[in-house]
């Protein structure tokens, strides 16, 4: 009879009874490897969890004690299986923005185009963003570049950054998603004040077309197509500096 | 369990969380998604969470999960995987300086530890889950987990005995 890993455990972290233990001392009597198992195992009885709490520092985390306070359940209703899942997304708020769209679109509404129900995707998940969502911290010029390279080769096509420091607002990360099964870019950006604001990128066949402005669960969205790439704005950002962005990144990349 | 008792344990638990994603991410930003898609997929699923069992055991299962399918492949091709501990931050050689030095011994050597032992030190040792419980996070039958446990410590053991031996070494020296 052989003494399995759970009796080696229970044996060495001492957590078996008088009983148990003669049993298991009467087989490692024969049983030199699993002498030698024991010592190691009362050996590496260590003080993990004394050591992760002790030197893994935790951060500030209230900006996710605020997402967790402030989010919406929402009941699914069955429609909502033709929507879901988001393929290869890593970023599961985008899941309530899901939900939150089947209320836009009620049955028996006219069906929205492809492109409407993704904007109001994007739209539905910028709608979580507070200025607690991002860090305020500067974005080295290296990590920047390493995001736009790596943004560029997911959406298969050259981005670049707009720079839109001169109007006061900070690129903050950018990040690429899946909206069915999509490559979607996330470009963030935080201004000096006010709510942060997304700039997002997706390839198009479609015909160019200037911006139109819409509002939808509660930010302001503007999307337009240039050159093969489709742009939507998305924050709580007033109107007038919407303009002011648009423009610059309008001008900044031709679009 | 009610709505609100609900996000109450679940703040509870982000520093606990956070940890656990900063030992596999090994970068402040991506523990920092890791966590909040953990924390967002927690509430749309509470109605799954059943009332009497473990919050964070279960917690844990969905992290494990959204890092598996989603992120692990995307961290490792990003060359996060391959960061040396002390290097990525998870050891805080500041504080070692001053009377932490063992932890910090214990830490490393649990972060070298290839990956699927590591996870059941860590789910087992530091965020102590059930053998069952965190048999159930990593999707794997409790024989394994236990399997994974013993080689882990045994590798441990042979790694703060190295070390003790190159101190008394240098001792002598």
């Amino acid at each position: 009879m052989t003494i399995s890993d759970e009796e080696l455990l229970a044996y060495a972290d001492g957590k078996l009874t008088p009983d148990e233990m003669a049993d298991i001392d009467r087989l490692l009597a024969d049983d030199a490897e699993a002498r030698e198992t024991i010592a190691a195992l009362r050996q590496s009885s260590l003080p993990y969890r004394e050591a992760a709490e002790a030197l893994i520092e935790v951060p500030d985390l209230s900006h996710i004690a605020d997402q967790i306070k402030a989010y919406q359940p929402v009941a699914a209703p069955s429609r909502f299986r033709r929507f879901a899942p988001l393929a290869a997304s890593i970023a599961v708020f985008f899941v309530a923005g899901l939900l939150a769209g089947q209320y836009l679109f009620p049955p028996g509404a006219p069906k929205p185009t492809q492109w409407a129900v993704w904007v109001d995707r994007i739209a539905s998940y910028q709608a979580l963003y507070t200025r607690d969502s991002v860090s305020p911290a500067a974005t080295p010029a290296a990590r920047k570049n390493g995001q736009m390279l790596r943004v560029s080769k997911l959406l298969g096509t050259t981005i670049n950054a707009p720079d839109l420091a001169k109007l006061g607002a900070d690129y903050k990360y950018a990040k690429v998603f899946a909206i069915d099964g999509a490559p979607l870019a996330q470009i963030a950006y935080l201004p000096k004040s006010g709510e942060p604001f997304s700039v997002c990128l997706m390839k198009t066949d479609k015909a160019d077309h200037g911006p139109k402005f819409s509002t939808s669960h509660g930010v302001n969205v503007a999307a337009w197509r240039k050159g093969g790439i489709a742009y939507v704005f998305v924050g709580r950002t007033p109107r007038d500096m919407m303009d002011r962005y648009i423009g610059a990144i309008r001008a900044d990349s031709g679009a | 369990m009610t709505t609100d008792t609900f996000r109450d344990d679940l703040t509870a638990l982000l520093p606990r969380l956070w940890r656990y994603a900063m030992v596999k991410c090994r970068n402040p930003d991506r523990a920092n998604d890791l966590v909040q898609a953990t924390c967002e997929r927690a509430l749309s699923r509470r109605h799954q969470f059943q009332a009497g069992t473990r919050l964070d055991a279960w917690t844990i299962t969905i992290m494990q999960s959204i890092w598996k399918n989603d992120l692990r492949r995307e961290s490792i091709r990003r060359g996060a995987g391959f960061v040396d501990a002390e290097d990525a931050g998870l050891v805080d050689t500041r504080e070692s300086a001053e009377g932490k030095i063992f932890l910090a011994q214990v830490l490393q050597a649990v972060d070298r530890l290839p990956e699927a032992q590591k996870d059941a030190v860590y789910l087992v040792y530091v965020q102590g889950l059930s053998y069952e419980e965190a048999a159930n996070a990593l999707d794997i039958p409790a024989g394994t987990l236990t399997s994974r446990l013993v080689r882990g410590r045994t590798k441990i053991a042979e790694m703060i005995s190295d070390t003790s031996e190159r101190e008394r070494s240098s001792e002598q020296t």
